[in-house]
């Protein structure tokens, strides 16, 4: 079992994101699952990755880096002997920092996991002014990823996504940043066939993608 | 596990966020309601009082319409940027007929507001939206979490 962690602010764009990725790979049949953290007890994504035909398993009522972190790993447990899935996607809490999930997310039995990856979403038309009030959350996010996606790229201006890509790429020098516009799906190219190397044979879906045609921005 | 060691950053100048939530049934008036105009109203009003009522970063507000035949969903993340709604299924309707009944799943998710402010201003909002219709509305889950996230 391959697990992706979703991190990234409130809003970022990391339940579309996970849609995209998670049909792309049940083209191929993969067995994938998405467990969603919500930090109230009214969940919204989870019904959203339900109505976009998900299985999925939510955790409401609390941050799972760090107050629920045993109903994550009792989850996890749970959904390897239901479903036995190739990859699980964890779309954290938009409050959440990658290494306090990934903290819990390392109780679970290692043996069972072949791969544990972050991706961190950033809205670029609220990155600057989130950053300045923020910063400890929005930089812990950054610098914890894998891999960057940074989305919105049909809503922000050109100095909006040019100065967010620069501060990325000043926090997190070596990490892959994609840009992704939801009114062009070829542009998650790159970020797919990322996902494909990082989720395995699971995110097969893009097997058929040409990973040259990527939208990296850096490095 | 839970409790005790914590990675929560340190707290940041916008202050604390106390998640909201609030499940209602929507009831609609004699006239028919535009759903998603009634959706994007509520939200964009929402965004723009909790501004004013002092929140010093608007998070995410989110919600979710489920109709007979469909669920529509909306959602805002500036007051600048409005509210972007859509139907999740062709053939949603896109009218809430005379005496039909809805079911609302709204998050309020804000710095700086606490849950009971917050609280006050749905409410207010909800009353406001669905009476333009001659609608009305009843709580059926209501409140935060009582977690805390700096």
């Amino acid at each position: 079992m391959r697990l992706l962690l979703f991190a990234g602010f409130l809003g970022s764009g990391k339940t579309t994101l996970i849609l995209a990725l998670a049909r792309r790979a049940a083209v191929d049949r993969a067995r994938v699952c998405v467990l969603v953290n919500e930090v109230g007890e009214v969940g919204i994504d989870g019904e959203v990755l339900r109505l976009g035909e998900m299985e999925v398993v939510e955790i409401t009522g609390g941050c799972i880096c760090c107050q629920i972190g045993v109903d994550l790993v009792r989850a996890l447990r749970d959904l390897e002997q239901e479903f036995r899935p190739d990859l699980v996607i964890v779309e954290a809490t938009g409050i959440a920092t990658p290494e306090g999930v990934l903290d819990a997310i390392r109780r679970y039995p290692p043996q069972t996991l072949e791969a544990l990856m972050t991706v961190t979403v950033v809205d670029p038309t609220r990155f600057e002014a989130l950053h300045e009030v923020l910063t400890p959350l929005i930089e812990a996010q950054i610098t914890g990823a894998d891999c960057l996606v940074m989305t919105k790229a049909d809503e922000a201006s050109p100095e909006e996504m040019e100065t967010a890509v620069r501060a990325v790429v000043e926090l997190a020098p070596d990490t892959p940043v994609f840009v992704a516009d939801s009114l062009r799906p070829e542009s998650l190219r790159g970020f797919l066939a990322w996902a494909a190397v990082a989720g395995g044979e699971a995110a097969a879906g893009v097997v058929a993608i040409d990973a040259g045609a990527g939208e990296a921005a850096a490095p | 596990m839970s409790g005790g060691h914590c990675h929560e950053p340190p707290p940041s100048a916008a202050g604390h966020l106390e998640p909201y939530g609030i499940r209602a049934t929507l009831r609609c008036g004699p006239s028919a309601a535009d759903a998603r105009l009634l959706l994007a109203t509520l939200l964009e009003g929402l965004a723009a009082e909790c501004v004013a009522a002092g929140a010093t970063v608007i998070g995410h507000l989110k919600c979710l319409l489920h109709l007979d035949g469909g669920t529509l969903a909306c959602n805002l993340t500036s007051v600048r940027g409005g509210a972007s709604c859509g139907a999740w299924s062709e053939g949603t309707p896109a009218w809430l007929k005379p005496g039909e009944t809805a079911r609302l799943d709204l998050a309020v998710l804000v710095y700086g507001l606490s849950a009971d402010v917050i609280d006050g201003l749905v409410r207010a909002r909800l009353s406001d939206a669905v009476a333009r219709h001659g609608g009305a509305w009843t709580v059926d889950a209501a409140g935060d979490t009582g977690h805390r996230h700096p």
